[in-house]
């Protein structure tokens, strides 16, 4: 299975121009799927980094707008867009001038892994 | 803001033969639509100006059209801003909307 999602989530990555990596992670930011290019930056798939759209969720959920679901963040030379899909958070790094629209919309494309990858970690 | 958007959709929404119409930025993401538009086309919608544009460098605004049978969809990015948008009707009123 693990190589099936593997190969998908690779052939997503060369469809989107720009974007560097697509990682499925639990909560605490352990690595679930990875894929990325050579331009990813290393320091933005650390356990460290993604770890903190764990925060950035409860202190988005005071604002008392409902639930977080998707942290968009643009950096002087890349974009993440991380979307709560709990258990799981879906990382996506990306170029600055990269289509957020169409990353946006990659979210339902990626809905039956996500399902899929949900279940095997509620049940770990 | 977004009363001046509104007002803009609603008229070119009022033009015969329209169904929708969207408006996105220069990253994809949506910032409004009316009629038979969904919002979260953009992306897609930005992407295909994009690689349209990329066709003839020295002219960065090309007008898209797709055809079917009974409807027409034409992407078009507005030169003096970031703002593209697409809408959904017959090409001879085109030129209205252009103004």
């Amino acid at each position: 299975m693990a190589e099936e999602i593997k190969k998908i989530l690779q052939d997503i990555l060369t469809k989107v121009p720009d974007l560097h990596c697509i990682l499925i992670t639990d909560r605490d930011g352990v690595s679930v799927a990875k894929v990325c290019t050579e331009k990813a930056t290393e320091s933005g798939t650390r356990f460290g980094f993604i770890s903190t759209f764990g925060l950035a969720v409860d202190q988005g959920s005071k604002l008392g707008l409902g639930k977080t679901s998707t942290l968009i963040c643009y950096y002087s030379q890349y974009q993440v867009i991380q979307m709560n899909k709990s258990p799981l958070v879906l990382t996506f790094i990306a170029s600055k001038k990269c289509n957020t629209g169409l990353i946006m919309a990659l979210e339902n494309q990626l809905e039956p892994i996500i399902s899929e990858l949900s279940m095997v970690v509620a049940e770990t | 803001m977004e009363n001046s958007l509104d007002q803009v959709m609603d008229e070119v929404l009022s033009q015969p033969g329209v169904y929708g119409c969207l408006f996105s930025n220069d990253h994809g993401l949506g910032l409004g639509a009316k009629g038979k538009a969904d919002v979260n086309s953009a992306g897609i919608i930005t992407a295909i100006a994009n690689l349209a544009s990329k066709l003839e460098p020295h002219n960065g605004n090309p007008i898209i059209t797709y055809e079917n049978d009974t409807r027409t969809c034409i992407i078009k990015r507005v030169k003096t801003s970031q703002i593209r948008y697409v809408s959904i009707y017959p090409l001879e009123i085109e030129e209205v909307l252009w103004k």
